[in-house]
């Protein structure tokens, strides 16, 4: 285990990883600074034009040279400058909030999965092209070198290198940075910052695709392996906190050289499982240790995103009274309490309604409420559904058990919350997505938490019927609860922290523990949500608390309107009915579509319904 | 009107202008001749800020138009009016907080043309931006839009933070700048003593144009 001569050898074979991660912590940092956008649909990127690649090499037969021309230098850019002129220009214009430009970044992810699962079937493929053959040569020493890390290496700090050059000596560098500090500024003096942009999404789109085909060989090839792994690598951009290309660099080199000397380790003992866990999850770490370490002084473009304002543009109390907010109770009243009448194969269709109308519901309190962007309310739910589990394991009582880890999520959420609340914009949101991958990886997915659990729902809610009603009664009091804190003293507190923090604190707002009262609440909704969830499948099933299936929970409430509880509930229903009507997955990208155009829905469906109805 | 559009650098016709849900101009009238100094002059919340981002191109109107040498631009791009030769000085915050004083002239032009109108900027070329006094930001602000020669400039309160001695070469500029033809339009609460007598004078309230003469009048009344 001393021996020297190993280490090297294992940091060697650490240099493929760490070069790709590196060349997305580029991307990453070169498109935030050009569009003020965070690339969260990066992933998708890289795995559809990895597809592409595999599809043109090894289906069609073309030489790997040309397709990887067409595939990085045509079709990479080429989406790139779609995305900036269909998505991002559009909400770039009306100075969207941050928590749209997520939602946005989240459609395109969703629907650049969807069209891979759609087109290339969900099979793992492991004949994927590789763009330099893994050749190996010996050095002296009999170190094996990898001639394919050697070039991903050489390719990284050739892009790194060129990218500081240019940013240095040309007009079009000093033109970028200039819109990187101020875009409105950056106008007045003659530049375009539409076409810095677009460059931005370029270059973004490029370093995604080529991360994609670089990565693709390393793993099995499959729609969602593949995007986890790429958003992971945000750890690096985090890192270097949006901004510094040496930093991405050094931090993506030196977590997959760390990730490959961590094998080497390899301890025993109760403490091994762990230790596993957290080398095949290095990167899913180092984003949570990243995002939570305080960001200092940001400067320049990257302050409006990260720190300033918060969440959404409110909707606001809709014209001419309540009458709006009636009928739409009314509709979801109905909505909901049809199913009682349907025979039991109707109801069991629609088990899951509730339940995730409870999760959506915080996040219409978070978010919507307290203008919070909470990325990790799917893993507070995950936790309910993991502690019911838990808890009807050892027969306790099913309305004990909810109560109990209603309560006990809301302490979590409190406790988790205090690092995280006093975090803005951007970076509330980058964390609350660290910690749900972080929970995913290190509870959820885990034999040494999940193993061996059951979920039976107790004798007098085993029908169908009787959980749906006992489901909608725990609905009725998370809404009354959210409709409770939004009204009154906190709602009006609540109100003005979202508008206007510092209004908030010269008012006498305590704005720390209302932000935490806020999100504790969010997350026993949330955890109770998830306990339902587990009692309506009678099983605890960890796909569905993966951290992408949150961002599409968010997705579908910022789509349906992020203030509108109503809009929260009908939400629900789509989102089961759509798949159970189609095919699994189709909620998905028609969420995606819709949030993918933020841009031209300000406001969400509810937006639209409110401005149809005021004429 | 047989009034010829060739000797208006710029103007608004009844422009109406709403940020969110409030309007800030209710359909104000701003001429631009080339040739003369002009003012905006009132108090703080009369809209005076918001003409100026409406001629610059960083606030749509939704009623009215904007005209740029006789030409229609109300549904131009800020980057592209910039292009045409308006340019605007923000009051605040106005130069970029990564860039060196030297990157930023080179926005608009060589920055040695600059040095040679505000000597005193020569010794700050290689440093921040952000590293700058207020005082000394606004200058470069100014000596950049002056380096990309417009045929508008739009000036928002922009002695403020400079030393007296800087005012009065800037006033000297802004007068010469008139009298070589082109158009120069500024804010200020109320007119300041400097104003030539033939400035043209606009007084906002509210969003409201009340008054439009020379500053001679307005002097005189």
């Amino acid at each position: 285990m001393a021996d020297p001569g190993l280490a090297i050898d294992f940091a060697l074979a650490g240099v493929a990883v760490g070069a790709a991660a590196a060349l997305s912590g580029v991307g990453l940092v070169i498109c935030y600074r050009l569009t003020g956008v965070l690339n969260l649909a990066q992933g998708g990127i890289a795995v559809f034009v990895a597809y592409l690649l595999r599809e043109l090499v090894v289906v069609r037969g073309w030489p790997v040279g040309w397709g990887a021309v067409l595939c990085l230098l045509v079709v990479a850019p080429g989406l790139g400058v779609l995305l900036q002129l269909a998505v991002f220009g559009p909400l770039q214009r009306r100075r969207a909030a941050i928590g749209e430009v997520v939602v946005a970044c989240v459609g395109v992810l969703v629907l650049l999965i969807g069209a891979v699962a759609a087109i290339w079937g969900t099979a793992p493929l492991a004949d994927v092209p590789a763009l330099v053959p893994a050749r190996t040569v010996t050095l002296p020493g009999g170190h094996l070198l990898r001639v394919d890390a050697v070039a991903q290496l050489g390719t990284v700090l050739v892009i790194a290198v060129a990218l500081w050059a240019v940013g240095r000596w040309t007009g079009f560098g000093v033109r970028a940075r200039a819109v990187s500090a101020d875009p409105t500024l950056a106008e007045l003096a003659g530049v375009n910052a539409g076409r810095v942009a677009a460059a931005g999404w370029a270059f973004g789109s490029f370093t995604a695709g080529l991360v994609g085909v670089l990565l693709a060989p390393l793993v099995l090839l499959d729609p969602y392996g593949l995007p986890l792994l790429v958003m992971e690598t945000l750890a690096v951009a985090v890192a270097a906190r949006l901004r510094s290309l040496p930093i991405a660099v050094a931090v993506g080199l030196a977590l997959g050289i760390g990730q490959s000397e961590l094998t080497w380790l390899h301890p025993g003992g109760t403490l091994g499982p762990l230790l596993d866990a957290v080398q095949s999850n290095l990167f899913a770490v180092a984003l949570l240790v990243a995002a939570l370490v305080p960001w200092g002084f940001v400067e320049g473009f990257a302050e409006q995103g990260l720190l300033g304002g918060g969440g959404l543009p409110q909707l606001g109390r809709p014209r001419g009274g309540g009458g709006g907010a009636a009928w739409g109770a009314a509709v979801c009243a109905l909505a909901l309490l049809t199913p009682l009448a349907l025979r039991a194969g109707g109801v069991r269709a629609v088990l899951t309604v509730p339940a995730l109308a409870l999760i959506l519901l915080s996040v219409v309190l978070v978010t919507g409420g307290g203008g919070l962007v909470s990325l990790g309310q799917g893993s507070f739910a995950g936790l309910g559904a993991l502690a019911a589990a838990l808890l009807a394991s050892g027969r306790v009582p099913v309305g004990a058990a909810l109560v109990v880890t209603v309560l006990g999520l809301a302490a979590a959420g409190l406790l988790i919350g205090r690092p995280v609340v006093h975090r803005r914009g951007l970076v509330l949101a980058l964390v609350t997505f660290a910690l749900a991958v972080g929970l995913s990886r290190f509870v959820f997915e885990q034999p040494y938490a999940t193993a061996g659990l059951t979920v039976l729902r107790p004798v007098f809610l085993r029908g169908d019927h009787a959980f749906y009603a006992a489901e909608l009664a725990v609905l009725g009091v998370g809404a009354l609860l959210v409709a409770g804190v939004r009204r009154g003293r906190l709602g009006r507190a609540l109100v003005a922290m979202r508008d206007h923090e510092a209004g908030a604190w010269a008012a006498g707002v305590a704005v720390p523990r209302v932000k935490l009262l806020v999100f504790g609440l969010g997350a026993g909704l949330a955890g109770a949500g998830g306990v339902l969830l587990a009692l309506s499948g009678e099983a605890f099933d960890a796909s569905v608390f993966d951290p992408v299936q949150g961002l599409l929970w968010f997705a579908a409430v910022v789509v349906a309107g992020v203030d509108s509880a109503v809009g929260a509930v009908l939400a629900a229903f789509a989102l089961v009915g759509l798949d159970a009507a189609t095919v699994p997955g189709m909620s998905a990208v028609v969420v995606g579509a819709l949030a993918a155009g933020a841009g031209w829905l300000p406001g969400g469906l509810a937006g639209w319904v409110r401005r149809v109805a005021a004429g | 009107m047989s009034a010829p559009t060739g000797g208006l650098a710029a103007e608004l016709r009844g422009v109406r202008v709403r940020y969110g849900r409030v309007d800030r101009l209710h359909g104000v009238d701003v001429r631009c001749p080339n040739g003369r100094v002009g003012f905006l002059v009132g108090r703080n919340g009369s809209g005076r800020s918001t003409v100026l981002a409406t001629l610059a191109g960083l606030a749509r109107p939704y009623q009215g138009r904007v005209t740029v040498a006789g030409r229609d631009v109300t549904a131009l791009a800020a980057h592209r009016r910039a292009a045409l030769g308006v340019v605007l000085v923000p009051a605040r915050r106005a130069v970029f907080s990564t860039l060196t004083v030297a990157e930023t002239l080179s926005l608009s032009g060589p920055p040695e043309h600059a040095a040679a109108r505000f000597p005193e900027l020569t010794a700050l070329f290689a440093r921040r931006c952000t590293e700058l006094s207020g005082g000394q930001q606004q200058l470069v602000a100014l000596a950049r839009a002056l380096l990309a020669d417009p045929s508008l400039l739009l000036l928002d309160e922009p002695e403020r933070g400079l030393a007296p001695t800087v005012v009065t070469r800037l006033r000297h500029l802004l007068t010469d700048r008139a009298k070589a033809g082109h158009a120069v339009l500024l804010t200020a609460r109320t007119l300041p003593p400097w104003a030539p007598d033939d400035a043209l004078v606009h007084v906002l309230e509210r969003g409201r144009l009340v008054w439009l003469g020379e500053a001679g009048e307005l002097r005189q009344g």
